[in-house]
């Protein structure tokens, strides 16, 4: 690297040049405490656990305690968060409710006693105001519920805030109801309550998602309870787009056939058969159009549609049995997960897309149930946390590459000659300054242009001062990266090595559930199949009788 | 007939010990895969960590770094969508907000939105902000800056108000020191 035409700004391209081959000097200033908090907040809402925790260091605020502990809980650090969230739970603390809260989730994520997580949510309640307080309070219904003490939790309820919270809290009380009664009207009165108290949640989407949940719930307590109307009423506003709109299109058409509008109610089923038969109500929707021609007396388009339903459903035992081969061979979470992730490349061209794809949809059905998303979650964590390893050993090859070079460079002495050059094309510079400034016109522009040149070449001349105290260090400091950098490379080869191992017992649990759960659709399929098999032959047999009846009668 | 049913009983009684046992050791082995799972993500998390300072210290050397951080000194002024940045003209990044990032910045977040090497002088910094101000319409908002590169880290936050009395979104730049 030499420079020889000297100029002011190749003076400065040709130092910057040189002593980005330096390594830098530790210990320069860093964010301020607050700010540091600030950044792990922001890292922590990204989905960046661990570098909350790096900006974090040893900051030991309230705020600070409160976000290491969330971090300490997603890197799988369970002892660390909870004495984190101890030292935020004291008298005068800002954030003790937050902090409250979160130990009554991990009291009851480790499945603590009651009176234990009790204790943690009535504090969360007594210490906490605005969406917390609900959502405190929402737990604390949740706890009465869970300890089937219906009462006590429809009391903590009623002081809830309209909001998502207090509708959820009804929404899970009316299910309760409607398991322990026989009579719908508590679980309805409940459900009613739910839908008002949804209207004040802000977060559309989300209260949109809730009020499918609760309308669908309604509608089947009321045609439970012979009320058509009232279920139609509840069952018709249920978005199409919706996770239940083919359960609540058979339960439309039920409530339908009820009031003997088997035209109607057909219509309903109808629309519910375009949905995939993995889907709830899908089902019993193709059974129900036999069921509706039958009824209406129309026995051969009955027999047509049951023969219909049941080349569907032996359809659906071979896509099934595919899918069950396809799983064995290649594991759940490529033959449903990843396999879903592909087929969604081209969402924007269509709509609903997801609701009507069958793979998707027994990955949807699948994933209705707690474990399942357990099973999901813990290989995708796995799998995506491998990706980030192998990106970081990736880079961790470069930077090696990359320090190599550049101690080599130091080493050799690169840089001295062009260090003597540019210490000597500063003095003619300062020069030819001073006879600029002197000549330049007072409150110009071209005093600031010289001001902002002077200030340049000030830093070209400090920085070219220790640029021999840098380069001497270099090498050491290039050596100690160096080594940082083969051990961490090393502890990545290590680690993704224990990830493959734990990544394939968390695939043979997903695998082993998902062919469990997809023999089970195999024979809820083969189940309805038979039901169609029987209806058919009950459907020709009646023929057969008429047929005769009206022989004899010529 | 009563051989047959204590057959068929029996037959029973240890289907379910068989199912019982099953489970437990099903739950208790993805139990112990759990637990396993929590000490690695804790090691990753240290390596991590570990890492970034490495790459603090090898890819951004102290004095040429230069970072851009992002700020909301009033959580009302802006419902944020994306930012751009562009330093010397060239694009720097663009970032688009999930909602969790959106309020974690509405409750005292703070991005570091940029984070690079440039040399000593001046440098332009163009910000382009796009959201929906509080009268629900959208909005883009421009800001150039100049900053001056010296001996040392650079660091510079962008931090978005809405002074009264019109409440507009506006862009203003602090220096860290």
């Amino acid at each position: 690297m030499v420079c020889c035409n000297v100029s002011a700004s190749k003076i400065l391209v040709c130092l910057w040049a040189m002593l980005a081959t330096a390594p830098a000097a530790l210990g320069a200033a860093q964010p301020g405490d607050e700010n540091r908090v600030g950044l792990a907040q922001f890292s922590l809402a990204a989905g960046a656990p661990a570098r909350a925790l790096f900006w974090l260091g040893d900051s030991t605020s309230d705020r600070a305690n409160l976000l290491r502990a969330r971090a300490e809980w997603q890197v799988g650090l369970r002892e660390n968060a909870y004495k984190s969230l101890d030292a935020v739970a004291t008298e005068g603390s800002h954030y003790r409710a937050e902090a409250y809260l979160e130990l009554a989730k991990i009291s009851i994520w480790n499945g603590e006693k009651r009176a234990t997580t009790d204790e943690a949510v009535s504090k969360a309640v007594n210490v906490s105001n605005g969406m917390l307080r609900q959502q405190a309070l929402f737990s604390l219904a949740e706890l009465r519920r869970t300890a089937e003490q219906f009462e006590a939790a429809g009391r903590i309820l009623a002081k809830m805030d309209p909001g998502y919270w207090a509708a959820l809290g009804y929404l899970n009380l009316a299910s309760e109801y409607s398991r322990i009664d026989r009579d719908p009207a508590r679980a309805l009165v409940a459900l009613r309550v739910a839908e008002a108290m949804i209207g004040a949640d802000d977060d559309h989407a989300r209260a949109s998602d809730l009020t499918a949940l609760i309308r669908l719930k309604a509608g089947v307590l009321s045609y439970q309870r012979s009320e058509y109307d009232k279920a139609i009423g509840f069952l018709k506003t249920i978005n199409l787009d919706s996770y239940q709109a083919p359960q609540a299109l058979y339960f439309h058409g039920l409530a339908l056939a009820g009031q003997q509008n088997y035209r109607a109610a057909m219509q309903s089923w109808h629309r519910a058969k375009k949905y995939p038969l993995a889907y709830p109500g899908v089902v019993d929707a193709w059974l129900g159009m036999g069921r509706g021609y039958d009824e209406s007396g129309y026995l051969g388009q009955a027999g047509e549609a049951y023969q219909a339903a049941n080349s569907a459903f032996e359809s659906e035992r071979v896509s099934l049995r595919l899918l069950i081969r396809k799983v064995e061979a290649s594991g759940a979470y490529d033959a449903l997960v990843r396999a879903a992730r592909h087929e969604d490349v081209e969402w924007f061209l269509a709509d609903s897309r997801t609701l009507t794809q069958p793979r998707v949809a027994y990955l949807l059905h699948y994933m209705e149930g707690a474990d399942a998303q357990v099973a999901v979650n813990r290989v995708a964590e796995l799998v995506s946390l491998d990706s980030a390893l192998a990106h970081k050993e990736q880079d961790l090859a470069v930077y090696i590459a990359m320090l190599r070079q550049r101690q080599a460079k130091m080493t050799a002495g690169v840089g001295t000659s062009g260090r003597a050059s540019v210490e000597a094309g500063i003095a003619p510079l300062a020069q030819r300054l001073k006879v600029l400034k002197a000549s330049a016109a007072a409150n110009s522009g071209q005093t600031e242009q010289l001001t902002r040149i002077y200030q340049s070449l000030l830093d070209t001349k400090r920085r070219v001062g220790v640029f021999d105290r840098l380069a001497a260090k270099a090498p050491k400091q290039f050596a100690q990266l160096l080594r940082r950098a083969v051990a961490a490379q090393s502890a990545v080869k290590d680690q993704r090595q224990v990830l493959s191992e734990l990544q394939g017992r968390a695939e043979t649990i997903l695998t082993e559930e998902v062919i469990a759960f997809l023999k089970q659709q195999h024979e809820r399929i083969t189940f309805a199949l038979d039901r169609t098999e029987q209806q058919i032959a009950h459907l020709y047999e009646h023929l057969a009788l008429t047929g005769l009846k009206r022989g004899e009668q010529k | 007939m009563s051989d047959l049913s204590h057959l068929f009983r029996f037959w029973l009684v240890k289907s379910a010990l068989i199912l019982l046992l099953s489970s437990c050791s099903g739950s208790l082995w993805a139990e112990s895969l759990d637990q396993e799972i929590d000490t690695l993500k804790a090691d990753v998390a240290a390596l991590n960590q570990t890492l970034f300072e490495l790459e603090e210290e090898v890819l951004h050397p102290t004095d040429t770094q230069v970072a851009v951080y992002l700020s909301m000194a009033d959580p009302e002024a802006l419902v944020l969508e994306s930012v751009e940045l562009a330093i010397n003209g060239l694009p720097a990044i663009f970032y688009l907000y999930t909602d969790p990032e959106r309020q974690a910045l509405e409750q005292g977040g703070v991005q570091r939105l940029y984070v690079g090497n440039l040399p000593f002088g001046e440098h332009q910094l163009n910000a382009t902000l796009n959201g929906q101000a509080a009268n629900d319409h959208y909005v883009r908002r421009e800001a150039e800056f100049t900053i001056r590169k010296s001996q040392g880290k650079k660091q510079v936050q962008l931090v978005l108000t809405a002074p009264a009395p019109e409440f507009q979104p506006e862009l203003s730049l602090k220096e860290w020191q």
